[in-house]
C-alpha cells in the first residue's frame, strides 16, 4: 500500500474518531440532572437571569443545533467558557498543558530509563532471583493505588525528612522562568538560570516519580516478553554461534529488535498515564489540566471538563498514529 | 495468535463431527500443575480467598459491626492503633479495622461486578464483530475506538460528574469505559481463530454460525479473556477507588477503601493510620488480583514464559 | 459562548520586571528593592521613616473567580476586594463595627429615608485622581444596573435616580424605604473610578470582563501578579491616602492550596505566614506548635441545618422539634474541636438582642415525646440529609443524626452534592432536601441579614430560604423590624421574631464557628473582624524577623 497511502488512511480514520469522541462528550455534558442556565447564573440570579443567560448560551435551541454549535466552536478552537475560572476554557487549557506535559513527559522518560535495562535485565536472567525480584517490583508497582503512594511519598520525603518540596511546581514567591516551552525544567535550563533549574527538578522529582510507575512497570514486562520472543529466534543463536559477546548480542541484536515491538506499548503507556495524571495532579496541587478537570468535576462546570478529555482523545490518538507510523519506518518487516 | 491452549492435536467430537476439548484432558492437569508450582500466583489466590472470606463473613468477622456505616464515639475519635483497635479509630470514633473489613465486600462487589458487566457487554460484541467482518464490525470496531482514546478515568470522571457522587453512578461510568477493552480483545482473537482449517470446515459442511462461535471459537478464546477478567478486575479495583478518592462514587459513611483514602489525607500525617490501612488494603487486594492472572496466564500458556 | 481572553496586561508587565526584585526582597526588608520598582521611586523620599517589611504569604483553599465589585461576592472574593477598594464606612473589629472611611461622617433623617455622606477630601485613587461624589453615584448605579452579586442589598431599597451628588464631597442617599441597617449595606458598596472602567469597557458590558481580573479601586493595595486558581500577588500602595503605620507589608500573595495537612505542614515549616480553611483538628495540632499562633474569636456566622417546613416529615413542627431535642449538640461540637459555640436561635450570639439560652437539649426521651404527639410520622420514617461534597463537618452532621436518630426509628439517607445541583433543588419545596446546613449570615452584622434572607416569605425557595417557611406573623415582624430606625424598639421586635422560630423549630440551631486566621507569630498586627472578607486586613499587618 506504501507508506503514504497508510498515513492517508490513518488520517481520514481519524476523522469519524474523533467525530465520535466529540459526540460523545456533548453527550455527557447534557445528561447533568442540574440545568445549565441556572448553574451559569449563580445562587441569588433572578428567572429573568436565568432565562436571559439561558439565551445568551444558546441553551434554548434543540439538542441537535446546540451539537452544531459545539462542533463548528470546537474546529476554531472554543471550548466554552469555564464558569468557575470566568475565562475561556481553551485559555484555560493553553495555560495549563505545558504543567501536565511536562509532568507526562518526565515520567515517560524516567519509565523508559528505569524500564528498559530491567525488562532486558529480566528477560536475561529468566526466571532466575533478578527475574523474579523485578517482576514482584513490577506488579507491585502496578497494584499501588497511585494517590496512596503518592500521599505517602510526600509525607515522608517532604514533610519528615524535608528533603523535597510538598508540592506546586516552584516555590511561591519564585518567578517563573520566561516562558519558551511552559515547561519550568526545560525552559530555566534554557535560559540558563540554574537556580530556578534545581528548583523546579525538586518539584518535579515525586510527582514525576509516582506517575511513572505504572508505565515503567508495563514497559519492563513488555521488554521482558518482546526480548524472549526474540532471544529465541535463529538470528539471535547466529549471532552467539559467531563467537559475539553475551552483551553484544543482547544489546546489539536482540535487544534493538524486542524494543520495535515494545513501542505500541510505549506508545499505550503515554495515554494512560495521561490519565494517571489526573490523580497525581491533585496530590501534589500540580496545576495541569488533570487537576483543572477534578476541579470542574466538584463544581459541575462541564465545559472545563469536556475540553480536557477532548484534548487528552485527540493527543492519544495522534500519539497513536505517530507510534504506527514510527513502527513502520522502523520495522524493515512491515511494509503498508 | 497460535491455537489456544487447553486443545489436545487431534480434539474429540461433540456430536456435530468436529472437534472439541475432552473434560478433564492431559493437558488441564498440567495447566494446574504449572500454576500450583508458581508460589506467587499461590499466594495471589490464597489472598483472594481471605478477601472473599473477610467479604462474606464480615458481621463474624469485624469487632465492631455497627462502626462499619459510621456510627459517633467522639471520645474514641482518632485513636492510634492498639489492642482494642488495632486499625485505630476514625474522626468519629468508628473502628476502622471493622470499616475495612466490611470494605472487602464493596471492593471485591465492584471490581468482580464491573469486569462481569464488561464482559457481558463487550465479549459478544467482539465476537459478532470478528466473526462477521464486514460493515457490523466496521460500526462496533470504530466505536470501540472512540471509547479507547480516552484514558479511563478521564471518561469516567466525566460520566460521574455528570451523573452525580455515589457509587453506582460511578460504577456506570467504569463500566461504560471498561468493556470495550473485552471487545477489542475479543475481536482479535475471533478474528484470528476464524482463519483456522478447521472452522472453515465447519462452514463448509454446514454447521449453523450460532454454533461455531459460541461451541468452537469461544471457548477458544478463553484463556486470554479469562487472565484479563483476573488482571482486570484488579485495575477496575483501582480505578473504583481512584474516583471514590476524588470524590466522585462511593459516599461517606460507606466504608469503600478508596473514600476511606480519600477522608484520611487530610489527617496525615498525625494521625496516620487512617488513610495508610485502607490503602494498603487496595494494594494488596489488587496484587493478589494481577499475580493471580500472571500466574493464570503462565499457566496456561507456557510459552509465554518459555 | 465565546468569551475572548481577558487580558491581564498589567501583572504580566510587572512579572517580568519584578523577578529579580522579588528574589531580592522576599524575605529581607525591600529598602533598596522600593527604588526601583515603578511608583517606588518617586515615593521612597516620603517614605524614609517607614520601611515595609517583606511578603506575607497565606493559603487558601477557595479561588478568586471574579473581583467586580458589582458581580463577585463570597468570601476570598470580599477579602481581595476589600484591599483593593475602599467602601464609605468599613467593618472593623469584634464585636464589628462601622467606622467611617471613605466618608468622615454622615447624617440621616427620622424615619431612615435619606442619607447624606461626607467624603473624606484626602481620598484618591490609585492613579492619583481623587475619589469624587460622582464616583460613588457611578459605582452603585452600576452595581443596580449590572443587578447580580450585591445588588441584592441595595435592590428593593434604592432606585437609581435615588442616588444623587450635591457637590463634589457629599453624596445623598433617597431609600424608597425606610431601611435601619442602611450603613451595614454601604459598607459593601465598593468605590470605582469611572474613568479606568470606562477605558476598559466592552460591547456594553460596563467593564465586566476587564474588572474580573482586574482592579479600578483606591484601596491599599494593588495587583501585581494574577494567576488564576493558582495564586494572586497583591503589592502595598504606598501614596495610599490613607497613609501607613510605621512598618508595613510590601505585599501579600493569596495562595490556593487545597488540602488542610498541606497547609499545616507549611505553617508549621514557616514556608507560609497565614492560612484559613484549616480542619478543627488541624487548628487544635497547631495551637500546640511553637512559633503558631491560633485565634479563637467567636464569629458571626452561624451553621444551621435548614429543615423543608412545607413538605415531608419536617413540614411537622413536632417532628422538627423532635429533631432538636434528639440532635447530639456535645458530639458536634467536639467534632470541631472546641472550634464552635452552641447557639440557642438563628441569631448568633455576640449580635444585640439574640437570645442566648438554648430551649433545646439532647433528650431522647424527650424527643420521643415530641414524636408521639405527630400524626403521620410518630413510627418513624425516612428522611434525607443532603449535604455540599467535600465540607467535612456537614458529612459529619449528618453522620451525627443518622446515629442519634435510629433511636427514634428515623433512617437518615446521607447524600452529597455539588452545591450548584443543591441549589437548583431548592426552588420546588417538593425536590428541596428535607434537610440541609448552610452556613449563613455574614455579610452584615445586623438580624436583619439572618432573619429576612431565610424566613421572610419573598425568601423562600433561595438557597438561604430553603425552608420554604412562610408565616405572615415574621414577615410583619421583619419587616417592622428592617423599617424601624429605634434601636430599642428593633431588639424588642427582633425578640418576638426569635421566640417564634426557635419555638417552632424551623432550623435545627447547632452553632456559630470560632475562628481567626492561623499565622506564624513573625505576624504583628493581626486583626480579626468577622464580616465576610474581614477576616483578614492586610492593611495592619508587618512582619517581624
Amino acid at each position: 500500500m506504501g507508506l503514504g497511502r497508510y498515513l492517508l488512511r490513518r488520517i481520514v480514520l481519524l476523522v469519524p474518531t474523533l467525530l465520535g469522541l466529540s459526540i460523545l462528550t456533548f453527550v455527557i455534558s447534557h445528561i447533568v440532572p442540574a440545568d445549565p442556565a441556572k448553574l451559569a447564573a449563580g445562587p441569588r440570579a433572578t428567572s429573568e437571569m436565568v432565562e436571559s443567560i439561558r439565551k445568551d448560551y444558546g441553551l434554548d435551541q434543540p439538542l441537535i443545533r446546540q451539537y452544531f454549535t459545539y462542533i463548528s466552536d470546537l474546529f476554531r478552537g472554543d471550548f466554552g467558557t469555564s464558569i468557575m475560572t470566568q475565562r475561556s476554557v481553551s485559555s484555560d487549557l493553553a495555560a495549563r498543558f505545558p504543567a501536565t506535559a511536562e509532568l507526562v513527559l518526565y515520567a515517560m522518560v524516567l519509565a523508559i530509563v528505569v524500564g528498559v535495562p530491567l525488562g532486558i535485565l529480566s528477560a536475561v536472567y529468566q526466571n532466575r532471583w533478578p527475574d523474579q525480584v523485578i517482576r514482584i517490583l513490577a506488579i507491585s508497582s502496578v497494584s499501588l493505588p497511585q494517590f496512596w503512594i503518592g500521599i505517602l511519598l510526600q509525607l515522608t520525603f517532604a514533610s519528615s525528612l524535608g528533603w523535597l518540596p510538598l508540592s506546586k511546581r516552584l516555590p511561591t514567591l519564585e518567578v517563573p522562568p520566561d516562558k519558551i516551552t511552559g515547561m519550568y525544567v526545560t525552559d530555566s535550563l534554557l535560559n540558563g538560570d540554574v537556580h530556578l533549574f534545581l528548583m523546579s527538578l525538586k518539584h518535579l522529582a515525586l510527582p514525576t516519580i509516582v506517575l511513572a510507575m505504572l508505565p515503567m512497570a508495563i514497559i519492563m514486562r513488555t521488554l521482558r516478553g518482546d526480548m524472549l520472543n526474540v532471544m529465541n529466534q535463529d538470528f539471535v543463536r547466529v549471532a552467539r554461534a559467531k563467537g559475539l559477546s553475551e552483551v553484544k548480542v543482547i544489546l546489539g541484536h536482540a535487544a534493538r529488535n524486542a524494543f520495535i515491538p515494545s513501542l505500541t506499548m510505549i506508545g499505550l503507556s503515554f495515554g494512560w498515564t495521561l490519565g494517571g495524571t489526573v490523580l497525581v495532579e491533585v496530590i501534589f496541587d500540580w496545576p495541569g489540566i488533570g487537576n483543572y478537570a477534578v476541579e470542574a468535576a466538584g463544581r459541575l462546570d462541564f465545559a472545563p471538563i469536556m475540553g480536557v478529555t477532548m484534548l487528552i482523545g485527540v493527543v492519544f490518538v495522534v500519539l497513536n498514529l505517530v507510534v504506527d507510523i514510527l513502527y513502520g519506518v522502523i520495522d524493515p518487516r512491515i511494509s503498508y | 495468535m497460535s491455537a489456544a491452549v487447553g486443545e489436545t492435536q487431534t480434539p474429540a467430537t461433540s456430536g456435530d463431527g468436529l472437534a472439541h476439548t475432552p473434560r478433564i484432558s492431559e493437558n488441564t492437569r498440567r495447566t494446574l500443575g504449572r500454576f500450583f508450582r508458581n508460589r506467587l500466583a499461590v499466594t495471589g489466590l490464597v489472598l483472594i480467598v481471605l478477601l472473599v472470606l473477610m467479604a462474606i463473613f464480615a458481621p463474624l468477622i469485624a469487632p465492631y459491626p455497627k462502626d462499619a456505616f459510621g456510627s459517633v464515639h467522639m471520645d474514641q475519635a482518632l485513636q492510634a492503633p492498639s489492642w482494642s483497635h488495632p486499625m485505630g479509630t476514625d474522626d468519629l470514633g468508628s473502628d476502622l479495622l471493622s470499616r475495612v473489613i466490611y470494605g472487602a465486600r464493596y471492593s471485591l462487589s465492584i471490581g468482580v461486578g464491573l469486569v462481569m458487566i464488561a464482559v457481558l457487554i463487550g465479549v459478544p460484541l467482539g465476537a459478532i464483530a470478528g466473526f462477521f467482518g464486514g460493515a457490523v464490525s466496521e460500526v462496533i470496531m470504530r466505536i470501540t475506538d472512540i471509547f479507547l482514546t480516552i484514558p479511563g478515568i478521564v471518561l469516567a470522571l466525566a460520566i460521574g460528574a455528570a451523573l452525580g457522587p455515589g457509587l453506582v453512578n460511578a460504577m456506570f461510568a467504569i463500566a461504560l469505559v471498561w468493556w470495550p477493552g473485552f471487545c477489542r480483545l475479543t475481536q482479535g482473537q475471533v478474528l484470528s481463530l476464524r482463519e483456522h482449517t478447521y472452522i472453515e470446515a465447519a462452514t463448509v459442511v454446514g454447521v449453523k454460525q450460532s454454533r461455531i462461535i459460541f461451541r468452537h471459537i469461544l471457548p477458544n478464546t478463553l484463556t486470554p479473556i479469562t487472565v484479563k477478567i483476573s488482571m482486570d478486575i484488579g485495575f477496575a479495583m483501582l480505578t473504583a477507588a481512584g474516583l471514590s478518592f476524588i470524590g466522585i462514587g462511593a459516599q461517606p459513611p460507606t466504608p469503600e477503601w478508596g473514600a476511606m483514602v480519600s477522608l484520611g489525607r487530610q489527617f496525615m500525617p498525625n494521625w496516620w493510620w487512617y488513610a495508610t490501612f485502607p490503602g494498603l488494603a487496595i494494594f494488596l487486594a489488587v496484587f493478589a488480583f494481577n499475580v493471580l492472572g500472571d500466574g493464570l496466564r503462565d499457566a496456561l500458556d507456557p510459552r509465554s514464559n518459555q | 459562548m465565546r468569551v475572548p481572553d481577558p487580558q491581564t496586561a498589567l501583572s504580566h508587565r510587572f512579572t517580568m520586571s519584578r523577578r529579580s526584585l522579588l528574589r531580592t526582597s522576599a524575605v529581607v526588608g525591600a529598602g533598596a528593592a522600593m527604588a526601583t520598582s515603578p511608583y517606588g521611586r518617586a515615593a521612597l523620599a516620603s517614605m524614609a521613616a517607614q520601611k515595609s517589611s517583606g511578603i506575607a504569604i497565606f493559603s487558601s483553599a477557595v479561588d478568586i473567580p471574579n473581583i467586580d465589585p458589582a458581580v463577585g461576592h463570597d468570601g476570598s472574593i470580599a477579602m481581595a476586594q476589600k484591599h483593593l477598594y475602599d467602601t464609605l464606612y468599613r467593618h472593623q473589629g469584634n464585636p464589628p463595627e462601622l467606622v467611617p472611611w471613605l466618608a468622615k461622617d454622615h447624617s440621616v433623617n427620622d424615619d431612615a429615608t435619606e442619607w447624606t455622606f461626607n467624603l473624606d477630601e484626602r481620598a484618591t485613587f490609585a492613579d492619583g485622581s481623587p475619589v469624587t461624589a460622582e464616583a460613588v453615584v457611578y459605582s452603585l448605579q452600576r452595581v443596580l444596573e449590572i443587578n447580580r452579586g450585591i445588588a441584592w442589598m441595595f435592590a428593593d431599597i434604592v432606585d437609581a435616580d435615588g442616588i444623587t451628588a450635591p457637590d463634589e464631597h457629599t453624596v445623598k442617599f433617597v431609600l424608597n424605604k425606610p431601611y435601619a441597617p442602611f450603613l451595614h449595606a454601604t459598607a459593601w458598596l465598593f468605590i470605582l473610578n469611572p474613568a479606568i472602567v470606562d477605558e476598559n469597557e466592552k460591547d456594553g458590558d460596563r467593564g465586566q470582563e476587564w474588572l474580573t481580573n482586574n482592579a479600578a479601586g483606591s484601596g491599599p493595595f494593588t495587583i501585581s501578579r494574577w494567576e488564576p486558581g493558582n495564586l494572586y500577588q497583591f503589592d502595598a500602595n504606598p501614596d495610599y491616602w490613607r497613609g501607613w503605620e510605621s512598618d508595613y507589608l510590601e505585599g501579600f500573595v493569596y495562595q490556593v492550596s487545597e488540602e488542610s495537612s498541606t497547609k499545616r505542614l507549611a505553617l508549621q515549616q514557616g514556608d507560609i505566614q497565614l492560612a484559613e480553611w484549616l480542619s478543627p483538628q488541624d487548628r487544635q495540632l497547631l495551637s500546640q506548635v511553637e512559633g503558631v499562633v491560633v485565634p479563637q474569636e467567636p464569629s458571626i456566622t452561624t451553621y444551621t441545618i435548614k429543615l423543608n417546613s412545607k413538605v415531608g416529615p419536617t413540614s411537622d413542627v413536632h417532628v422538627r422539634r423532635a429533631l432538636s431535642y434528639a440532635f447530639d449538640y456535645e458530639a458536634m461540637l467536639q467534632v470541631m474541636s472546641g472550634f464552635a459555640t452552641r447557639i440557642a436561635g438563628p441569631l448568633p450570639l455576640s449580635i444585640t438582642g439574640a437570645v442566648q439560652e438554648p430551649a433545646y437539649e439532647t433528650n431522647l426521651d424527650k424527643a420521643r415525646e415530641e414524636l408521639a404527639k405527630s400524626e403521620e410520622w410518630a413510627d418513624g420514617f425516612d428522611i434525607e440529609f443532603v449535604y455540599v461534597a467535600g465540607l467535612d463537618e456537614e458529612r459529619q452532621t449528618g453522620q451525627i443524626l443518622l446515629d442519634q436518630l435510629r433511636e427514634l426509628n428515623i433512617n437518615v439517607k446521607i447524600t452529597p452534592m455539588e452545591w450548584a445541583n443543591a441549589v437548583a433543588l431548592f426552588e420546588d419545596p417538593e425536590t428541596s432536601p428535607a434537610m440541609f446546613p448552610i452556613y449563613s449570615g455574614s455579610d452584615f452584622p445586623d438580624p436583619d441579614n439572618y432573619l429576612w434572607q431565610s424566613f421572610h416569605s419573598s425568601s423562600a425557595g433561595t438557597w438561604t430560604g430553603a425552608d420554604h417557611y412562610v408565616n405572615p406573623d415574621i414577615d410583619k415582624l421583619l419587616e417592622d423590624g428592617r423599617s424601624n430606625p429605634n434601636e430599642d424598639e428593633r431588639i424588642a421586635i427582633y425578640d418576638e421574631a426569635q421566640t417564634i422560630l426557635i419555638d417552632e423549630a424551623v432550623e435545627l440551631y447547632l452553632f456559630a464557628s470560632i475562628e481567626g486566621m492561623v499565622h506564624r507569630d513573625s505576624v504583628q498586627g493581626y486583626q480579626y473582624c468577622p464580616v465576610m472578607g474581614s477576616d483578614v486586613s492586610f492593611y495592619t499587618i508587618s512582619l517581624s524577623e
